[in-house]
């Protein structure tokens, strides 16, 4: 039986030959579990197993790619073949030559610091936490649908290269989710924890489920969509807004993850996703934020989503800064765009599966915590809203026109929160927004949102990020946007 | 690749081997390639080819799934999903899996040529647009697919499909203007490039120097792509089975009644001829034509065998892949078109705006139908009749419902435009009144 080393060199003496002036291949092994239970019945148990190669190559100063589930000798030479005559097809239309930016040789491996394998534990007992919690959603007879779940990924890489890079990788990631639906007289309103769009998930074992506290928080959740059957309206106004450190962190996905990611920069989803108003000329003078706007991307944290060993081009994870003080002072990078700029790689370079391209992915992209505490900000806000949870996000093809929409809100006055408030929204303009950030909540109470759902390329491609962030002033925002 | 006989042969005898009371295996197998191109190059081509196997075994009203994309490992994987039905618990509501509805479809909307397209031929058709673009850039992706579904269960469904699909489309750019063209087809050889680039060109030159208006309820002229991906997300809202049996869709309380103006008649039909995609769903069950609003009043909404069990009532064939919580959706949504020409519904404007496309549209509130999103890639001003001005990107917030209220005319023309998990194949559309929340840059 020929081992996975042995296969990938297959590959690059196949491609070699054959005329590549780089290659690269991954093997990826994959499975999943995913566990649902809805209104005291087990609505979803799941096992899915995947796993297959795909091999990268430079030819003709253009890329190839090609893969296959099929992982023998004689596919991947097929294989190999095919990503050639792919690049030889794409340098028919192409303006220059593909360079590549240079990276160390690596002869690496890594692995996920895991506690409890979740893969090693029985289904009872990783349902058990989800029954409890889905019954205390309930306990509120307002409160319709009760769901709890649970999500559990194991995958492991292979990579090498023809630069002599050979890098083996066993991922895991674990996560855990409540949500309570409330209905009446044709009003639905729908909380989540601790976070909508996944809940909360990490590079972790079960031992992070766990200390999600799902049966604690299950019925405080139930009780507040019961009580946004009743709550106002979120009014529209122009006023200060407060956002908690989850809908915070899909701010700073969609307005500076997003934008800051260099292909988009330089134009290569534009036709699908989109642009991004940073363009080059900003780097380095651009004020992105007020002053006290700090946010870096960091691979290493422990723990948080988008946290790996090396990147899908054998770079190794790193921290860098995106805005500092305000300015705008980076990008997230890949071999080819950093060559570009003649800038050095940052590791961020992921494709979803063996079957997909890498495309430059946020890892974990966050705000540095400030020094105020949260009871002191909305005691300091004379007039405004606090909203929490995401519900619907969309944001212009150039990243600057945003509206955001989040499950529940507060109207606060004269320091404090007085009345609960339903249908809320913002909306604003990238730069602006982030100019009129005047106070950032201090490190008690920051923490990193994993995001299971960043979807970008053609075919679409899903990546697990992270964001840390704390709660936030906002100035002149407008809320409550009608329809 | 494998015939539909031996396909069937290894499910049927596969199926004899689960321990499971009731099973069903769904198998797909097939070759994606997607060259995308922008600044006028070609800038990331990929292959791949894979299979897909999932298996749902039922004991009793207990159900497990397992699913694998290696088919050697399909006896391990019924064995898998068997093994997570006995760890699972009862759902009160399940009846059994789907017994009629099989359809066997061999060579419907297949193209051989489609299937040994490959990258020469695509870089040879983007080409053409980058051509046509001229002191433009081109942008865009041209996918070429070749699969086959099939769908077996112990309960005597067998339903297979070969399917191939063309989707070609670009944006022509330069600074400040942009414009979108796209079109699919089973047939690639039946896409025109050089056609779909000088399209876009024909209006990249009108959108030089567009100004920026002020926010409000104007009259717009939608372009079929931003009506499919409307009705798109009104689907999600509430045409499938399951949000109206939790009562949290838009259609609680409203059947029978007018929701919509009564120039709308909008159906699911996957077996139109203009429709695209699998004719049956992912319990093996052919995809029925069902009424959704006829003369805008409310008439159904769709199911799949569980809902249709638990509403006890007939399964129009809508089941999402097992597993998915979002319950049946209808993928193939067809909308009545009108008696006249764009240019005479933009002629009926005093003044409006022509809409050619949205961007990343999203639903704040699915019962009230509220939805947000941009316009992209071609918005004009319409004044007196005509189409005046470039216009920059304008954000919309707008209960689709009233929307759809509003509606004063559709195109006669229509075309076949990307909604939500599927095709829908529909008309541009007059509506009387729609709310602009913000321009691009206030």
């Amino acid at each position: 039986m020929i081992n996975e080393k042995e296969l990938t060199s297959i590959a690059l003496e196949s491609t070699k030959s054959l005329g590549a002036q780089y290659a690269d291949i991954r093997i990826i092994k994959g499975k999943q579990e995913s566990l649902t239970v809805k209104n005291a019945e087990l609505d979803e148990l799941t096992l899915s197993e995947g796993s297959g190669f795909g091999v990268r190559v430079i030819h003709s100063g253009s890329w190839g790619f090609a893969a296959s589930n099929k992982l023998e000798k004689d596919e991947i030479l097929k294989v190999s073949k095919r990503a050639i005559e792919i690049a030889k097809a794409s340098g028919s239309i192409k303006s220059q030559n593909i360079e590549l930016a240079p990276i160390d040789v690596v002869q690496d491996s890594y692995q996920t610091e895991i506690k409890a394998n979740p893969f090693d534990l029985s289904v009872e007992e990783k349902l058990k936490i989800l029954f409890e919690a889905e019954e205390l959603i309930r306990k509120n007879k307002a409160v319709k649908i009760g769901q709890a779940a649970s999500e559990f990924y194991q995958t492991e890489k292979s990579f090498a290269n023809s630069e002599g890079s050979y890098i083996t990788q066993k991922i895991i990631e674990s996560g855990g989710a409540i949500k309570a639906t409330a209905i009446a007289d044709g009003d639905v309103q729908v909380r989540s924890y601790p976070n909508s769009h996944g809940g909360g998930v990490a590079t972790a074992g079960f031992e992070f489920v766990e200390s999600l506290e799902l049966v604690q928080n299950a019925e405080r959740i139930g009780d507040e969509a019961a009580a946004l059957l009743k709550a106002h309206q979120c009014p529209p106004l122009t006023t200060e807004v407060i956002l908690d450190g989850s809908q915070l962190a899909l701010q700073i996905h969609e307005s500076l993850g997003h934008p800051t990611e260099l292909d988009r920069v330089m134009g290569t989803e534009i036709s699908y996703a989109g642009g991004s108003f940073l363009s080059l000329d900003k780097l380095g003078k651009f004020k992105y934020g007020s002053e006290i706007v700090n946010i870096y991307s960091d691979a290493t944290i422990k723990d948080a989503l988008g946290t790996f060993g090396y990147d899908d081009e054998g770079v190794k994870a790193q921290k860098f800064d995106l805005v500092r003080n305000g300015i705008l002072v980076g990008y997230s990078t890949s071999r080819e765009t950093a060559k570009v700029i003649k800038g050095k790689p940052n590791g961020t370079m992921r494709a979803d599966n063996w079957g997909t391209i890498p495309l430059i992915r946020m890892t974990n992209i966050s705000l540095e915590p400030g020094d105020i505490g949260l009871d002191e900000l909305i005691s300091d806000t004379k007039d405004g809203v606090y909203l929490e949870t995401n519900k619907s996000w969309s944001i212009d093809d150039l990243r600057l026109n945003f509206q955001f929409a989040t499950e529940i809100g507060w109207r606060i006055k004269n320091g404090k929160k007085v009345e609960l408030l339903k249908g809320c929204n913002y909306a604003g303009i990238t730069p602006q927004f982030w100019n009129s950030c005047d106070a950032i909540t201090g490190k008690d109470h920051w923490q990193i949102w994993g995001l299971p759902n960043c979807g970008k390329g053609q075919p679409p491609q899903i990546a697990h990020v992270a964001h840390g962030a704390s709660p936030a002033r906002f100035r002149k925002v407008k809320v409550g946007v009608g329809g | 690749m494998i015939s539909k006989e031996e396909t069937k042969k290894l499910m049927i005898e596969s199926l004899s081997q689960s321990k499971a009371d009731e099973t069903e295996i769904l198998l797909t197998r097939g070759k994606s390639e997607l060259s995308r191109f922008s600044n006028s190059v070609i800038h990331q081509s990929t292959s791949k080819v894979d299979d897909y196997i999932q298996v749902r075994a039922v004991l009793g009203k207990k159900i497990g799934i397992a699913s694998t994309n290696q088919v050697s490992e399909l006896s391990s994987t019924i064995e898998k999903a068997y093994e997570a039905a006995k760890l699972s618990k009862e759902k009160a509501d399940f009846v059994s899996l789907p017994s009629e509805g099989s359809i066997e479809a061999q060579g419907t909307r297949y193209s051989q040529e489609t299937a040994d397209f490959g990258p020469k031929e695509r870089a040879d058709y983007i080409g053409n647009i980058i051509e046509a673009a001229k002191d433009y850039k081109a942008a865009g992706m041209f996918e070429t697919s070749a699969a086959f579904m099939a769908i077996a269960n112990s309960k005597g469904i067998f339903s297979f499909q070969r399917q191939t699909e063309a989707n070609l489309n670009t944006i022509i750019f330069n600074e400040d203007a942009s414009a979108y063209s796209y079109t699919i087809s089973y047939d690639a050889g039946k896409i025109n490039p050089e056609a779909l680039g000088k399209e876009a060109y024909g209006t990249v030159i009108k959108s030089k120097n567009p100004i920026t208006i002020e926010p409000g309820v104007y009259t717009v002229v939608l372009k079929a792509a931003a009506v499919a991906e409307m009705l798109g997300l009104l689907s999600v809202a509430g045409f499938g089975a399951l949000s109206y049996q939790e009562k949290r869709s838009f259609m609680n309380g409203k059947m029978g009644k007018q929701i919509a103006s009564k120039k709308i008649n909008l159906f699911d039909n996957a077996s139109d001829k203009m429709s695209f995609g699998w004719l049956f769903d992912y319990e093996g069950v052919k995809r029925e034509k069902v009424d959704l609003l006829i003369n805008g009043v409310a008439k159904n909404v769709v199911f799949d065998s569980f809902t249709a069990n638990r509403g006890k009532t007939k399964n129009t064939g809508h089941a999402l892949p097992a597993g998915s919580t979002y319950g049946p959706l209808p993928l193939n949504l067809i909308l009545d078109n009108g008696k006249e020409d764009v240019d005479e519904l933009i002629s009926g404007v005093d003044k409006g705006l022509l809409i050619n496309r949205f961007h990343y549209t999203n639903l704040e509130d699915p019962v009230k139908t509220v939805f947000t999103g941009m316009t992209r890639d071609g918005t004009f001003l319409i004044e007196k009749g005509k189409v005046t001005t470039p216009v920059t990107n304008m954000r919309f917030t707008q209960n689709i419902l009233k929307a759809l209220l509003e509606v004063e005319g559709f195109s006669k023309e229509r075309s076949l435009a990307s909604g939500l998990g599927g095709y829908s194949y529909v008309p541009a559309a007059k509506i009387g009144k729609f709310n602009f929340s913000s321009s691009y840059n206030e």
